[in-house]
């Protein structure tokens, strides 16, 4: 039996890494310090998988890959500089659902670069994998980071455990987003589509240059 | 001079204010150029998304807005200045524009 959806136009059935500002490129052994440093860094580690512990190298790379669906290391075009990861994990092909997670570099927080890189994620997992629905676990210090995205239609809170994490003095509350297919395919019409489009970059100077 | 330097359309600091407060939704009726986006407005995350995509808009041509510039944005003021300055910098690999 045919498939009655009419076939996509050829020139989308590459899945691109590249965003606006970004790209997203596999993680090789030369990433493995820089995620490590990043991993404890003092504005990262409490949001991220080790909150706040230190494991040997060793032990941080045996986490690295288990339950992992795919994984990429942030870049900005032209580099290969580390400026985060992206994980899509624990992935249940049954229910068509995986979790997500995206870590990055605390001077890049609240620029919009992490929702950028979430949606390249995005974007590669509901092109790849018949999915509903990408979960993923935050903290509330990191969720205000990006709460207004709820009323913006950018994914749905479905849970909160009050008071769940302990955190610099106080108890945050631990909560879980769903970002749904319709909700990227619904976004992906607003400035959140021109996170992902291509175009025209400018030549910057220098700083060196530019302060002179 | 460079044909950089002769683009009209590109907003004066009091055009941009009107325009921010207009323009970005998440933006207060009135605004200083000394207001921190983040302390003082409460940019999050969503709203910086909204705001890199409305000065590209206002710029134009498709353009851009490179990491480096948008880490020199704190205030209203700084996105002014980066603004201005992607409204003049020329094209990778094209020159002037």
């Amino acid at each position: 039996m045919s498939d009655p959806k009419p076939a996509p136009d050829d020139a989308h059935l590459s899945p691109t890494l590249q965003t606006r500002r970004l790209h997203l490129r596999m993680l090789t052994q030369e990433d493995h310090a820089p995620l490590y440093r990043l991993s404890s860094d003092p504005d990262v580690t409490f949001q991220w998988r080790f909150r706040g512990t230190t494991p040997s190298y060793d032990d941080f790379l045996k986490q690295l890959y288990p339950g992992v669906l795919c994984q990429f290391v942030v870049s900005p075009h032209g580099s290969q500089e580390v400026l985060g990861l992206v994980v899509a994990y624990n992935a249940d092909f049954r229910h068509r659902f995986c979790h997500a997670a995206v870590v990055m570099h605390p001077r890049l927080h609240r620029r919009g670069l992490g929702i950028e890189a979430f949606m390249g994620l995005a974007r590669y997992v509901y092109y790849g994998w018949d999915f509903r629905m990408i979960i993923m676990e935050t903290v509330g210090i990191a969720f205000q980071n990006f709460s207004t995205g709820e009323a913006a239609g950018y994914f749905t809170v479905e849970g909160r455990i009050r008071d769940q994490f302990y955190y610099g003095g106080r108890y945050w509350d631990g909560i879980s987003v769903t970002h749904r297919r319709e909700q990227f395919e619904k976004v992906m019409q607003g400035p959140v589509g021109q996170l992902l489009a291509p175009g025209r970059r400018v030549k910057v100077p220098p700083p060196s240059a530019a302060a002179r | 001079m460079t044909s950089n330097d002769t683009r009209s359309d590109v907003m004066t600091l009091e055009e941009f204010k009107a325009w921010f407060a207009s323009e970005i939704e998440w933006s207060p009726p009135e605004i200083s150029e000394e207001h921190d986006l983040v302390e003082d407005l409460g940019m999050d995350s969503v709203g910086a998304v909204d705001l890199m995509a409305a000065i590209e808009d206002a710029v134009g041509g498709d353009v851009i807005m490179p990491i480096e510039l948008l880490l020199q944005i704190t205030t209203v003021r700084d996105a002014y200045l980066q603004y201005c300055a992607l409204a003049h910098l020329p094209y990778e690999g094209a020159g002037q524009r």
